[in-house]
């Protein structure tokens, strides 16, 4: 005899009133799939205490060894180098804390965007919702939104904790185009490298927390490694180069009149971007994919 | 209409052949993909999904041939129930299922009241505001139930949807794919390697074994093969194996139950001549059904 299911529902189907779905088009899509992801990563980041933690460790560290030269540096009397010193803390952790603070603030918020989803396998189910050309979008739009966040909180940050007394009011920079410029550059230059670097990691792990960790202390080794190893064994331009935060440093440094010693170095750093943010992509894009 | 259609369809993974040029027609109706483990059921269905592209072969979802522009009319009226317990860290069930419908094409308030009439649905009622990562993993069965049906798609494809569940979460998820099925005219296509699922919920079976499909018809039909020879007892039957084999039967002997199955054609008449002859009494006659796992294991064997 057939087995039968002698169950009564708790509550019945209801069929959806098919007018009630409208056509979305791909960008409301990625736009629609970004906003939860970003949603998600910032709700979600509450939970990675010991990523903030060593975060944060590294930072002190960084800040009273290395950079400690450079705040005291923005502290001149006159208004725009203050205010030009004070945007080269963003740039280098052997000059400032500022990049390393974004590295911190994608590691903390970004780790979690794709490794979170290899985790769940939830790539087969967006496979059967969005095209795979969509995910990828979105998730590369999230990270900018990121890179984005990071750059104008530590910028905010900043201005209280360290310009606040001699740098110009808050209205004037906001208004001011050298500032907003400046933004733009480091935003284009930091999504790039440490963007690449954070979708890198994210894509091919599928522990967040590994992902966060690997964010913030890999761009570090290779910058030190091949700044204070490589570099000054070989000479070769390119190890230095190949430093995340050196890239941002040089690029920055180059578009605005090249003081930096290594301002020279601006082919290099620009193979080092293209380096990094094709790698990002290339993870993102495999791990989209493996859907086996 | 036929929901889907296959042709040659053939997938390789390096050396591997996951699929070995299956053709199929898959009716409306409820549907079951049966097979052992690793005979390339997920594999078939991310095909016809559209996740993985086949190595050769076409196949054809509701009439529509895969394409970029088809793709997404095939998503509309596919819901899809992926095999592990899959949920999006960091969210609540009324989120997950709220962006998923979302990804749809319904806007945020359609989105969320259709995520709550779901959630209803499949029993998640008080469980809608919990983190998914808290969720047992019958609760989150019944969570990849709700996504896959909250665009209300005509065709549910489940994949293995009752693995990894206890006998009630998993009479409840039968329970509630067969009502969607019956009551609302919903295409079920699930595959499984549990033949108790099938037999409760399905009418027409695919049985598919290392990449190859090895029946396709109807379960009645299928049933039809459990009938297999003639059991009978016998209060002696060491005194009649002797005899079967003299006159040419083909038999099998269980040695607990003492229970002798005669494959061949047999009488009645023909086996109390028998009897007689070995002066021992017949205490059981019948026509001898296998029981549904053996009948699986011997087609698979034999394929």
């Amino acid at each position: 005899m057939k087995p039968t299911l002698d169950i009564t529902p708790r509550n019945s189907y209801r069929p959806l009133e098919k007018s009630r779905l409208k056509e979305q088009s791909e960008f409301d899509l990625i736009i629609t799939q970004t906003k939860f992801d970003l949603k998600r990563m910032l709700e979600g980041s509450w939970a990675k205490a010991p990523i903030i933690f060593s975060g944060l460790l590294w930072y002190v560290t960084t800040l009273f060894t290395v950079s400690r030269l450079s705040i005291q540096s923005i502290l001149p009397i006159d208004y725009w180098n203050t205010f030009k010193d004070s945007l080269s803390l963003f740039t280098a952790p052997r000059e400032g804390a500022g990049g390393l603070l974004i590295g911190i603030g994608l590691a903390v918020i970004g780790s979690g965007l794709i490794a979170d989803d290899n985790a769940s396998k939830a790539h087969t189910i967006y496979a059967t919702k969005i095209s795979k050309r969509t995910y990828i979008l979105s998730k590369i739009l999230t990270m900018l939104a990121i890179v984005f966040i990071s750059l104008f909180l530590w910028a905010f940050l900043l201005y209280f904790i360290v310009i606040y007394k001699t740098g110009p009011p808050l209205s004037g920079i906001i208004e001011h185009w050298y500032f907003l410029t400046n933004l733009v550059i480091l935003f284009v230059v930091y999504s790039m490298t440490i963007g690449g670097i954070a979708l890198f990691f994210s894509s091919i792990t599928d522990r967040s927390l590994v992902a966060g960790v690997l964010i913030l202390v890999i761009p570090l080794l290779i910058q030190f490694i091949g700044t204070l190893i490589l570099y000054d064994v070989t000479g070769i331009s390119l190890f230095l180069a190949l430093g995340p935060y050196n890239t941002v440093l040089i690029v920055w440094d180059k578009l605005w009149g090249g003081t930096y010693k290594y301002a020279q170095y601006m082919p290099e750093a620009v193979f080092s971007m293209i380096l990094y943010f094709s790698l990002g992509l290339w993870a993102l894009f495999k791990a989209s994919n493996d859907r086996k | 209409m036929n929901i889907i259609e296959t042709e040659n369809l053939r997938k390789e993974y390096g050396t591997i052949v996951a699929l070995d040029n299956v053709s199929v027609e898959i009716p409306k109706g409820a549907v079951a993909f049966l097979g052992p483990n690793g005979a390339g059921k997920t594999t078939f269905i991310k095909i016809v999904l559209g996740i993985i592209s086949p190595t050769s072969g076409k196949y054809k979802f509701l009439g529509y041939e895969k394409e970029k522009t088809t793709l997404d009319i095939i998503r509309k009226q596919i819901g899809y129930m992926p095999e592990v317990p899959t949920t999006i860290s960091r969210v609540t069930g009324i989120q997950f299922v709220r962006h998923m419908g979302m990804l749809t094409g319904m806007p945020f308030e359609v989105a969320m009241q259709r995520a709550h009439e779901v959630l209803d649905y499949v029993g998640l009622e008080d469980e809608r505001y919990r983190n998914t990562k808290h969720y047992s993993t019958g609760m989150k069965q019944r969570l990849l139930l709700a996504q896959a049906l909250v665009h209300d798609p005509d065709v549910i494809i489940c994949d293995e949807p009752t693995s990894g569940l206890d006998p009630a979460g998993r009479e409840d998820i039968l329970f509630l794919l067969k009502d969607l099925v019956k009551n609302y005219g919903k295409s079920l296509f699930f595959s499984t390697h549990i033949l108790k699922d099938v037999e409760q919920t399905c009418d027409h079976v695919i049985l598919l074994n290392k990449g190859r499909v090895i029946y396709e018809g109807s379960l009645e039909k299928l049933k039809e093969k459990q009938k297999y020879g003639t059991q009978v007892r016998f209060y002696s039957p060491e005194k009649v194996i002797p005899l079967l084999k003299e006159k040419g039967y083909e038999f099998q002997f269980n040695e607990i139950t003492k229970d002798i199955v005669i494959t061949n054609h047999v009488t009645l008449e023909e086996l109390t001549a028998i009897a007689i002859k070995a002066k021992t009494p017949i205490l059981l006659f019948k026509p001898y059904e296998r029981p549904f796992d053996e009948l699986f294991m011997e087609m698979v064997s034999k394929s």
